[in-house]
């Protein structure tokens, strides 16, 4: 899905990859080696990716929007590692399973924050303050009712689509500040991310269609361009294995 | 008791600290994240970093009670850190009461741990000063690298006094410094007295964290809220032991490297290996270090104003090295 992605900002790709590298590489006079956090290329530059082409949507990427993408990347990664934990771990390998996990992913977290002061992009600091709030306050309650399937597959979704949302609004916002377009672009971020979570865990998409239809709505309103192709392949993608295509046809009802 | 005394200059402001981080979980608008808070505030600890931001801010112009939401974004991220701690360390008990981790499991501990994080990160920011969020992250991640190293190194018995240094550095005085930096900045003192703060900060916190680490050896259950010899047990090579495995005689060396060859370290051989430190010079060695850091933080009080908070910091020097919990 993200290929064209991969292909459009490939120089920018390289930047976000290469610092999260730099920021997990082991200390120079060290002996102990990091552990290695496992690779998942199309999840983990999903919010930055999001950023990129929202920036681009509004305006044009620019250094300020790598960093802050590569902000977003850091902050998939140190959620990812914490939200992958299991509850009870009883094994023998405790440093690889839980004890470096957690680390790892505390120090992603305090390497957002630390990105945006190196960068001097101190004022989206808050911002991603809330996100770190806002997601882990969500997942925190899930937790709490671990039972509940429904309350918590609700939960995950609507945390991805938090996070879609604020990637798209601090690519966007940062070329252009606070307008209609970012706006505009808030919106599409939040639904893409709910999508791309039902499409990533393979849901029935009929009960979230909506989303899906507004995710074309808000692109219409929004200027054509190279990014703007690139949202379309991405909701394409999506849709071709949904078997939907933009227009309004619930192809289901047409098969029954 | 004796910390509640030494702290009594600003005692209503510390008040203050505890009653501005309810109002902040309050407006979570969660009755049961608010409970678990609550029951966090009320387990005590010595708020040693919030007093440290509330004395570094008397050497400034501005009013204290500005600097009440920094001082509790610093206890916030020290109350992240030790939820965060007790799930990786799988504790049972903190401060004589069950942990988080202990009453709600692992991941609620490692997310509710990130929402105060970033609940802290959010107050930092609000004074709008890049300086001071900077100093937090940058301390913050120095923090992390600490506690990385530290669980890399667990169980390893060839360790230098610099790899220690380097770890109770990050893990301890970092975010003392922190706290004594960002009281001064965010008061509007001036440079010098930042960086003396800083200084004597960062002296206090080493001298903090090898006290704690001697007291691990010699300390009792019921002082210390957690079993002695904890830390040991858990494989934290600490300064007793180094000494010993650097400069005691060498039938002294061997028998304790025998003692702690297995990974982990087996708990009947932990206690053997505590009362063999206990009878050499390791825990006077480890005083008298934490005693010379005490002595370059005190060099660094003479350079400040002759003010109450100035003795209030020299109170809580004499405290930290005479402390026994």
């Amino acid at each position: 899905m993200l290929d064209l992605v991969y292909r459009e900002f490939s120089a920018e790709v390289a930047i976000i990859e290469a610092r999260t590298q730099q920021i997990l590489k082991k200390r120079d006079s060290g002996s102990f080696s990091p552990y290695k956090i496992p690779p998942k290329k199309d999840e983990r530059l999903w919010l930055p990716a999001l950023c990129l082409l929202s920036a681009g949507t509004a305006k044009d990427t620019n250094t300020k929007v790598v960093h802050l993408a590569s902000a977003m990347n850091i902050f998939s990664m140190a959620s990812s590692l914490h939200e992958s934990l299991p509850d009870d771990y009883t094994g023998d390998e405790l440093k690889e399973k839980i004890q470096f996990p957690i680390l790892y992913g505390d120090l992603l977290y305090c390497c957002v924050c630390a990105e945006l002061c190196r960068y001097d992009l101190h004022h989206y600091i808050g911002t991603m303050a809330s996100i770190i709030t806002s997601v882990n306050k969500d997942l925190a309650l899930k937790d709490l009712n671990k039972d509940d399937q429904a309350a918590a597959l609700k939960t995950d979704l609507a945390i991805r689509a938090i996070e879609g949302e604020y990637a798209c609004y601090l690519g966007s916002h940062s070329v252009i500040g606070n307008n209609y377009i970012t706006e505009v672009l808030k919106s599409l971020g939040y639904h893409l991310g709910l999508l791309k979570a039902v499409w990533d865990r393979e849901l029935d998409c009929l009960p979230y269609i909506d989303h899906w239809y507004k995710a074309w709505s808000l692109l219409d309103i929004l200027p054509r361009g190279r990014e703007h192709e690139i949202f379309r392949h991405i909701l394409l993608n999506m849709g071709g294995k949904w078997q939907l295509t933009q227009k309004p046809v619930i192809l289901r009802e047409l098969n029954a | 008791m004796v910390i509640k005394r030494t702290f009594s200059l600003i005692e209503e402001e510390l008040t203050e600290v505890d009653n501005y981080l309810t109002k902040v979980l309050n407006e979570a608008e969660n009755e049961t994240l608010h409970k678990i808070f609550m029951d966090l505030l009320k387990a005590g600890g010595k708020r040693i970093r919030p007093a440290f931001a509330l004395l570094s801010s008397k050497y400034g112009t501005e009013d204290s009670k500005k600097i009440i939401p920094l001082a509790a974004a610093f206890e916030l991220v020290h109350m992240a850190s030790l939820i965060h701690d007790d799930v990786i360390d799988r504790s049972e008990l903190r401060r004589g009461l069950p942990t988080v981790r202990a009453r709600q499991g692992n991941n609620f501990s490692l997310h509710y741990g990130d929402y105060l994080f970033g609940i802290a990160l959010n107050i930092v920011e609000s004074y709008k000063s890049p300086r001071i969020s900077s100093l937090l992250a940058q301390a913050s991640v120095e923090m992390c690298k600490g506690e990385i190293e530290q669980l890399a190194t667990s169980y390893e018995l060839n360790q230098r006094l610099r790899d220690y240094f380097y770890r109770i550095n990050r893990k301890t005085a970092l975010l003392i410094t922190l706290s004594c930096q960002a009281g001064a900045l965010a008061s509007g003192a001036p440079t010098s007295l930042v960086e003396h703060l800083g200084r004597f900060g960062h002296c206090l916190g080493m001298a903090f964290q090898i006290t704690d680490d001697v007291l691990d050896y010699i300390a009792d259950e019921e002082t210390m809220g957690k079993p002695v010899g904890g830390d040991l047990q858990l494989g934290l090579v600490n300064l007793p032991v180094i000494y010993v495995l650097k400069y005691e005689k060498p039938e002294v060396r061997e028998e304790l490297r025998t003692l702690l060859k297995d990974k982990p370290f087996k708990k009947e051989n932990v206690f053997q290996a505590i009362e063999i430190i206990k009878t050499t010079g390791a825990i006077e060695y480890s005083l008298s270090i934490a005693n010379l850091y005490i002595e370059k933080g005190l060099v660094h009080l003479e350079r400040l104003p002759d003010i109450p908070a100035t003795q209030t910091l020299r109170q809580i020097s004499f405290f930290i090295y005479n402390r026994r919990f």
